[in-house]
């Protein structure tokens, strides 16, 4: 067996993703051949309506930014070896608290002021909600999975219940839109880029969250902390490393960046809370971390191709379902896991 | 691992098939064992057999030679030590397991600076739990009863990271699943356990530049085998250079009065046991009160200033400094007295 350099290992981590991609994509292309498509002409419209046209940028940044703050929520707890699963539950509970603080906010309070708190409200809504699993975690052992799981089902009731018989508006599934001043501003009406996109300022957030949970990471103190306690348990506790500090911290960061995620849905685009308005987001989120290796920035990359797909898909959904790329999106994390798998067998 | 007396019987059974007409193929890094055993030995260095000789025409030093590809010291000088105040006193230390096992019982020893205390037995006799104790990695649900005192202060009580602060470095037993992280760089490890140092510090973050300097000065120090420490993992270095890398960044802690020593050469080339020992020793002149766990009955003799023989969890028998001295002359002799008294 080859020991492989430093240096192999990083063209190694890069490869491997992008070898899925590409099989992914040939998978697809096949699925839309069987399903009676020109897979071309379908990628090439997708291609069109996304990148070739300003609204369309601008709703691949949109879900973008969507993606790399559920992604992070993924990814940060995963360097503890963590696996969060409850990305869904905590957009949920942080889009709900979003609106129905943004619904009850005076109408004549600053807009920073505003947003400022709407956004505290989702991001202290979507860590409150990750740290009952971190702690169920640290104080009885229960495993994340099972409790994130759980969590994401109880947060479906939760605003289920209270959506219908509490705030949504009569006859509408959808509650009182949160005050003008709390709307976070899209590119469109502040620059007129990205013509009538949602694309709003979340993104620059998003960009900027991303790289500050890298620099936490590789670049910090506590970032070697981490990553030694999710590498190396039985070491970390020898260096005399507070494994349970870390748990719920990195569960509360998590869940913090999901909230984040629900503050560009809510605040930035839909203005009130609706049923589904944030469903199926949070489960992307794990393939988006997945697809990056849990790496922050990595994950900028992969969010960007989950928002193509996302987008793209709906843009050819005329002439083939959406199902289709959720076979794409699925089978190009399959591929990532068992190429990685299967690469560590080789090199 | 076997005591000298058993050793004597299953070479004794060796022998004998071996006049059967058998064949025998014994791998060990022994030198002594495959003296005395073979008739034939080759020498495997990086995956080669770099020779093969009659046992009768070699002689120990010469093995060594063929091993590790340079002359080496089987047997580092070790001067008389003279110790200082207690630094380590346990007093009837007793552990039992939540199911009622007793793995320590009545357990009473004192390291003095300026010592090495070795503690000599067979794996399994209390050896690990004592080690969990000293270091506060006990789960918390052992009863643990009995008196630990470093430097005239309970350790009860207290995590890790305030030992650390007390004055105690150690080295675990091992290495690879505690002591290191083998994904991290060599200059990452040789941080690990100690980055909350301030000196390391800068922001956040580490002084990176402070962090290289203090790297090289270790690796060229402790002779450790590597290619840029801030780049290289640590998993690519050799079983050798990975406890060089663990002893080096332990006994270089800044104030340390208490350097507690788990199979420090487990596994590890005879080169690198010499570099290894000199060290120790070095350690033991500075004032530093060690207390060396060992299962290599050799590695005991040679280092210790006493001897503490730990079977079913106590101390069974111990030999004095001056003991240790003159029983040292006759090292075979020895062995097979402490192997006595621990089985």
């Amino acid at each position: 067996m080859n020991n492989p350099g430093p240096m192999h290992r990083k063209y190694f981590r890069i490869f491997i993703p992008l070898l899925s991609l590409l099989s992914a994509l040939c998978l697809g292309a096949l699925v839309i051949a069987l399903a009676d498509r020109d897979p071309l002409m379908i990628f090439q419209k997708m291609f069109y309506a996304t990148l070739g046209s300003s609204y369309g940028m601008g709703q691949v940044l949109f879900k973008m930014t969507t993606f790399i703050f559920v992604g992070l929520a993924v990814a940060i707890p995963f360097r503890l070896r963590l696996f969060n699963i409850g990305g869904e539950g905590q957009l949920l509970m942080g889009a709900f608290a979003a609106a129905l603080t943004g619904a009850a906010l005076p109408e004549t309070i600053p807009s920073s002021v505003a947003i400022f708190l709407c956004t505290l409200a989702a991001m202290t809504a979507g860590a409150c909600w990750a740290l009952l699993a971190g702690v169920l975690k640290v104080q009885y052992g229960v495993n994340e999975v099972i409790s994130t799981i759980m969590l994401n089902f109880i947060a479906q009731g939760i605003t289920g219940y209270l959506l219908t018989c509490h705030f949504a508006l009569p006859s509408t599934v959808h509650t009182t839109p949160v005050t003008a001043a709390a709307t976070i501003p899209t590119f469109y009406k502040v620059a007129g880029w990205f013509t009538n996109s949602p694309a709003n300022f979340s993104t620059i957030v998003a960009l900027a969250t991303a790289l500050l949970c890298w620099f936490m990471m590789f670049h910090t103190r506590f970032g070697y902390e981490m990553r030694a306690t999710g590498l190396q348990p039985d070491a970390a506790r020898y260096g005399g490393i507070n494994a349970t500090v870390h748990t719920l911290t990195a569960m509360g960061t998590g869940g913090a960046a999901a909230g984040l995620g629900a503050a560009n849905i809510i605040l930035g685009y839909k203005h009130y809370y609706e049923a589904g308005a944030t469903s199926g987001i949070g489960f992307t989120g794990i393939a988006v971390a997945l697809l990056a290796g849990a790496h922050p920035l990595l994950l900028i990359l992969s969010a960007l191709f989950f928002g193509f797909l996302e987008y793209g898909g709906l843009t050819v959904n005329s002439m083939i379902p959406k199902e289709i790329f959720m076979i794409i999106e699925a089978a190009t994390i399959l591929l990532v896991i068992s190429f990685t798998a299967l690469g560590k067998r080789l090199l | 691992m076997l005591t000298p007396s058993e050793r004597e019987r299953l070479f004794e059974t060796l022998r004998s098939l071996r006049s059967q007409g058998k064949t025998i193929i014994l791998i060990t890094h022994k030198l002594d064992e495959v003296l005395s055993v073979a008739d034939t030995i080759s020498v495997m260095r990086k995956g080669e057999i770099v020779g093969t000789v009659a046992a009768s025409s070699v002689t120990k030093q010469e093995l060594a030679r063929m091993m590790v590809g340079r002359a080496v010291l089987t047997s580092v000088a070790n001067p008389e030590a003279s110790p200082g105040k207690t630094v380590l006193s346990l007093k009837s230390l007793g552990y039992r397991t939540r199911q009622g096992e007793v793995k320590l019982q009545n357990l009473t020893l004192q390291v003095r600076a300026g010592e090495i205390y070795g503690i000599a037995g067979v794996e399994g006799n209390g050896q690990s739990e004592l080690l969990q104790i000293l270091w506060a990695l006990t789960s918390g649900e052992e009863i643990i009863s009995g008196e630990a005192v470093v430097n005239g202060a309970s350790i009860f009580g207290k995590k890790t990271a305030d030992r650390v602060l007390m004055g105690i470095a150690y080295t675990p037993e091992n290495r690879l699943r505690h002591a290191v992280i083998t994904d991290y760089t060599v200059a990452e490890n040789l941080l690990f356990g100690r980055h909350r140092e301030r000196f390391f510090h800068r922001g956040a973050g580490f002084n990176n530049h402070v962090v290289n300097r203090y790297a090289d000065e270790l690796i060229t120090d402790y002779d450790i085998r590597c290619g840029t420490p801030a780049k290289q993992p640590l998993s690519t270095l050799s079983g050798g250079n990975q406890q060089k890398v663990v002893l080096a960044r332990e006994l270089n802690r800044p104030a340390i009065s208490l350097l507690i020593l788990a199979q420090p050469t487990r596994g590890v080339d005879i080169g690198a046991i010499e570099t290894i020992h000199k060290k120790i020793i070095a350690a033991r002149d500075r004032g530093m009160a060690i207390l060396l766990v060992s299962s290599e009955l050799e590695e005991i003799v040679t280092l210790s200033t006493r001897i503490g023989c730990i079977y079913k969890g106590f101390i069974r028998h111990e030999f004095s400094q001056e003991e240790v001295s003159a029983k040292k002359m006759d090292e075979q002799e020895f062995q097979k007295e402490i192997g006595f008294h621990i089985t």
